[in-house]
């Protein structure tokens, strides 16, 4: 049976409704989720914050990317602004790597917090840390033992590459680095957790 | 030399930012309106440098300089004594009190340095109200020609007057101050400490005059509220309007009313500042609460740390396990990340359920012509008419698009469709757009966007956008 939805180069329609699978951005958004990166809200180009379209494609099939990820093993979470997959048991790699996020956070927390800032600077676009703060900040002792016993042996401004990497933060125009929709949202969750 | 106090007066008025910096140390000081004397004269010296600037000048030409003769004389201490616009001066204390008609008046000269009205200060007119009721009701005569009455009466006006007038006051003072504070709060840089903390200074300020002034001025104004000593203000004033319309008053009740009135109005005002400040308010505990969680979330992974610590930082980690990575669990099982990954094969950008279809309709004719093997023709060949005039167009306007020279131009949409009108006909807005994003893709330009609302039209669309400009870059 043919529909009478007009029909796009690079798309399937995956039931007799309306949904529609982009394959071009079903490969994209693969290749970031497989690769640990969060698929963010907004995305940063050519000098400005955009809607992001892999994010708007898995909102918008979110049920068959969730069944797609759980045929394979993964479950894909969407959050507020921004989704990624988690893997099913642990690993020390898994583990490593959350230890990791988790530590470089409240690092970059701590020093905004002492260097006179507040969070906005972390988290607005217009805002952003410039290298020698971070620098500044990742030469403090304190910040130095945590690096080490989350794991990390290189300065700050070398493992902070890691949260570019997997779209927790990204360079603004400045070229400052800001928190994403996934960085904020770790943020937020330790807001509303600690009872203060 | 004697100067009198009209010329003093306008001395300090014509250089006001003078006299206003004392206010802002009185203010600041919290030591009532007494003001250091070296604050005073050094204020002085300034202002006579600033009138006539000391650059190049012997000693000799700046004390016969008339211009600081004459500020050195008006504002002299014992001459502004004499003209009663300085009433004590203590040379053994080293302070100066001013007179205060004097301070008043230059608050008077900036909304943000007028004082605002603190709960002792509502309560003082609440009290007063309440004794005037007290009176009122204990008059001996109600004869408008008795003298008590007269007086009582008189009293009760000036009261009233009064307190319209402080109720005024207060308002000019909270919006000045809540203008100018929101200002530095809303203008703060967020990367920048400086601005930072002023602006933080600016929010504990917002706080206090929220806390302190904002809410007293509203209870002040509630009169359906139960007041353990005595009636709310308003009420009270009420009272004493009832009071004189059971005597026959009923020009003076109406007139307590519309006093009661005019006071009421400024609820409006108030409410209105309430409102905005409570963002500013809701902001400041935001930081103050955000600050706390991640100092006891540090403190928790320090701690840890410590606690692990060894003295060489070698292969000391904290477990997995432990509880502060516990708190968020936010990325728990996250994918591990992997630096390179490549896409095994490419979709193709065309559209396969239209090359089926024309596939289908060419070969099933051939099949029912006899014939013996069909292949699927080349993508394209064989679409539609309307695809073939479609994709004409779009190479049309491409074409187009390549011949258009390169200029730096301040509203790109309207430069590309005067462009495009003559070459590609019946042009529609939408074409436009493929048209600049065609562009955009074209070596040593650069298009940016100026946030500045434009709008094109034609006889049957309309579009409203963002103007771009181009920018010639180098390569070009």
């Amino acid at each position: 049976m043919e529909s009478d939805l007009p029909m796009e180069p690079n798309v399937r329609l995956i039931n007799q409704d309306t949904k529609i699978i982009n394959r071009k951005s079903s490969v994209e958004i693969y290749n970031q989720l497989i690769n640990g990166r969060m698929v963010n809200r907004s995305v940063f180009h050519d000098g400005s914050l955009i809607p992001n379209p892999l994010f708007e494609e898995l909102l918008n099939s979110f049920d068959h990317y969730r069944r797609l990820y759980a045929d394979i093993g993964f479950e894909l979470v969407m959050r507020e602004g921004f989704a990624f997959i988690r893997t099913p048991g642990s690993s020390d790699q898994v583990e490593d790597a959350v230890r990791r996020t988790q530590g470089m956070l409240l690092v970059l927390f701590r020093g905004v917090m002492e260097q006179g800032l507040t969070m906005d600077a972390l988290i607005q676009d217009k805002g952003g840390l410039s290298n020698e703060l971070i620098e500044v900040i990742g030469n403090g002792e304190d910040k130095i033992e945590v690096l080490h016993a989350c794991g990390m042996k290189n300065s700050l401004l070398v493992e902070i590459k890691m949260l570019e990497n997997r779209g927790i933060a990204y360079r603004n125009a400045k070229g400052y680095l800001v928190l994403t929709e996934a960085g904020v949202a770790f943020y937020r969750d330790l807001i509303d957790g600690e009872d203060v | 030399m004697s100067v009198n106090a009209d010329v003093a007066i306008i001395l300090l008025i014509e250089n006001k930012w003078m006299f206003l910096e004392l206010i802002d140390y009185m203010d600041n000081e919290g030591r009532g309106e007494e003001v250091p004397m070296r604050l005073y004269e050094s204020g002085v010296r300034r202002l006579m440098d600033k009138l006539d600037p000391p650059a190049g000048k012997s000693d000799r030409a700046l004390q016969s300089s008339p211009e600081r003769k004459k500020v050195a004389a008006a504002l002299n201490i014992d001459n502004m004594k004499r003209a009663r616009l300085i009433l004590h001066s203590d040379h053994s204390t080293g302070v100066l009190f001013f007179a205060p008609f004097l301070i008043e008046m230059f608050r008077h000269f900036d909304n943000s340095r007028l004082r605002h009205l603190n709960s002792a200060d509502f309560e003082n007119i609440r009290g007063t109200f309440n004794r005037l009721l007290k009176e009122t009701r204990y008059l001996q005569s109600n004869d408008p020609l008795d003298l008590d009455f007269k007086a009582h009466l008189g009293v009760v006006r000036g009261e009233m007057r009064m307190a319209l007038a402080k109720m005024k006051e207060n308002v000019d003072s909270l919006q000045g101050q809540a203008s100018r504070l929101a200002d530095l709060v809303e203008n703060m840089r967020v990367e920048v400490v400086d601005d930072v903390r002023k602006a933080q200074a600016a929010l504990e300020e917002i706080n206090q005059i929220y806390t302190r002034s904002i809410i007293p001025s509203l209870q002040f104004l509630s009169e359906n509220v139960d007041i353990k000593d005595g009636k709310p203000a308003l009420t009270a004033l009420a009272l004493i309007g009832d009071h004189y319309a059971r005597n026959g008053h009923i020009h003076i009740s109406s007139d307590i009313l519309y006093g009661i009135e005019a006071i009421r109005s400024y609820r409006c005002d108030i409410d209105l500042l309430r409102n905005s400040l409570s963002r500013y308010v809701q902001q400041s505990e935001a930081q103050r609460r955000a600050y706390d969680c991640i100092e006891k979330a540090w403190n928790a992974i320090y701690s840890a740390t410590s606690d692990l610590h060894n003295g060489n930082l070698r292969e000391v980690t904290l477990p997995f396990k432990h509880s502060v990575f516990a708190k968020v669990p936010l990325f728990n099982g996250m994918k591990t990340h992997r630096q390179t990954y490549e896409a095994k094969f490419e979709w193709s950008d065309q559209n396969p359920r239209a090359v089926f279809k024309e596939h289908l309709r060419t070969a099933v004719r051939k099949v029912e012509a006899g014939a013996t093997i069909h292949r699927l023709e080349a993508a394209g060949t064989g679409l539609g008419e309307a695809e073939r005039a479609k994709d004409a167009r779009m190479m049309l306007i491409q074409t187009s698009m390549d011949q258009w020279p390169a200029t730096a131009v301040e509203d790109l949409h309207q430069a590309i469709h005067r462009h495009l009108i003559d070459l590609v006909p019946d042009i529609t807005l939408s074409e436009v757009l493929i048209a600049i994003d065609h562009l955009r893709r074209r070596k040593g330009i650069r298009v940016k966007t100026d946030y500045i609302m434009g709008r094109l039209s034609n006889e049957r669309q309309a579009l409203t956008y963002y103007k771009r400009h181009v920018e010639l870059t180098d390569g070009i």
